[in-house]
């Protein structure tokens, strides 16, 4: 496939984000949410917050429970022996999140309060 | 107006390249359709819209997999590339090259185009506007059959450009200009992705087939879905034949309605224009515009 493998590519145009130092709030529902999925795994599984671009108002909110990520670039917030990990990249994205947990039949989970935010979609699950 | 020879023009053309494991996945959840299973090869228009759902860029995809190439217009690189850019997840592989300069985008236009193609070792018949086909170190797709000329395209290393145009030329192909070429794609309701269409709403541009309303959230999605389901499509966009150039921009006919000009362009002696206007407006008669104190004169293709 010649037509992109040709010397006129450029390198990687990389993405400019400014890191701050992360505080956020997490409730005392959602701790008790979050110890409860991350289980007798607190010792090795961490929960990662982080931003992707996407969604009905630019970036998407992702929430995993990984294996603790041997990737640098990682601010660590420790929630009562639970470990939160959000990346440098998404520091100024997230920096005074507030999440809390609801737990309704409708509407239900995990929710995100964010400063940074001018807009939200309805769902929750966007922001920009 | 159609073509009495066959063509080729090389229209400018600025080049994205979005390469990893995850590339598909970080570009389609900005675009307003859904890529996710596109196959290698897979030709297609996608465009990515702002929260107010107007276009920030519109790209011609050149799928391979793992690496898609994104072909534009040079006044929406700095956009498409800072969002593209951004917000690439901490667990995805995914990186933004630009490829500009690197690729030629030729168009080959013109009642004898499938015949040269033939002579110089392509086999039309094989083509379509949704899959490109390689052709040695270049893609070829077919855009436009019509009972009079056919349209083609293809992205050709810049170093192999000259090369393929002498070729096409020694087999009886004129050069032709970039106007010409964008005007007779636009007459067959092609709207190159030369043509800037920044700011505009896609459903004002006819551009219903780039929009997935079933695809879930993307930037712009909650207006275009507003705008579908209130019956608010007010706008489409037509291509109108003139003797004089029309200023890109708002105008105004002699009876007040009021039209947008995002393109217009010679061809053989006569302007093509597109324009866009008010679903309803009668396009069945001459439409009389004021532009600059006089009065042009224009009639709908």
């Amino acid at each position: 496939m010649s037509l992109i493998n040709g010397t006129g590519f450029s390198l990687p145009i990389a993405s400019v984000s400014e890191r701050v130092e992360v505080n956020i709030e997490v409730s005392p529902a959602a701790k008790t949410a979050v110890k409860s999925a991350i289980g007798d795994q607190s010792s090795s599984h961490v929960l990662i917050i982080s931003a992707k671009a996407g969604g009905c108002s630019g970036y998407l909110y992702d929430m995993v429970i990984v294996e603790r990520p041997n990737e640098e670039g990682f601010q660590e917030i420790d929630v009562d022996g639970v470990t939160i990990l959000i990346h440098d990249n998404d520091s100024s994205l997230l920096n005074g999140l507030k999440l809390d947990y609801k737990d309704s039949l409708m509407g239900g989970g995990f929710h995100m309060e964010n400063p940074n935010a001018d807009r939200a979609c309805g769902c929750g699950q966007s922001f920009g | 107006m159609f073509p009495a020879v066959t063509r080729v023009a090389q229209i400018p053309t600025s080049i994205t390249l979005v390469s990893g494991k995850n590339a598909r996945d970080h570009l389609n959840r900005m675009l307003t359709t859904d890529i996710s299973n596109d196959s290698i090869f897979t030709r297609r228009v996608s465009i990515i819209c702002n929260l107010n759902g107007r276009i920030t860029s519109r790209h011609l995809h050149a799928d391979y997999g793992s690496q898609i190439l994104l072909m534009h217009n040079e006044t929406e690189s700095v956009s498409l590339r800072n969002n593209l850019t951004m917000g690439i997840p901490w667990n995805e592989e995914c990186q933004i090259s630009s490829g500009d300069g690197a690729i030629a985008r030729l168009v080959i236009y013109g009642p004898d185009s499938s015949d040269i193609l033939d002579s110089i070792g392509i086999d039309p018949a094989d083509l379509t506007s949704e899959m490109w086909v390689e052709f040695e170190d270049s893609m070829i797709s077919k855009i436009h059959e019509g009972t009079d000329f056919c349209i083609f395209e293809m992205l050709v290393p810049v170093e192999k450009t000259s090369e393929l145009q002498k070729s096409l030329e020694s087999h009886g192909a004129e050069f032709g200009s970039i106007d010409s070429v964008i005007a007779i794609q636009a007459i067959s309701g092609i709207l190159d992705i030369a043509i800037e269409t920044e700011g505009k709403i896609p459903f004002d541009l006819g551009l219903h087939n780039v929009v997935d309303l079933k695809k879930g959230c993307y930037p712009g999605q909650e207006i275009h879905a507003r705008m579908e389901s209130r019956d608010a499509i007010n706008k489409t966009t037509s291509i109108f034949i003139s003797k004089q150039q029309l200023p890109l921009g708002k105008l105004q006919t002699v009876t007040n309605q009021k039209l947008e000009v995002i393109c217009s362009k010679n061809l053989d002696g006569n302007w093509i224009n597109v324009i866009i206007h008010q679903k309803g407006m009668n396009l069945s008669k001459e439409i009389s515009i004021i532009s600059n104190e006089n009065i042009i004169s224009i009639r709908s293709v």
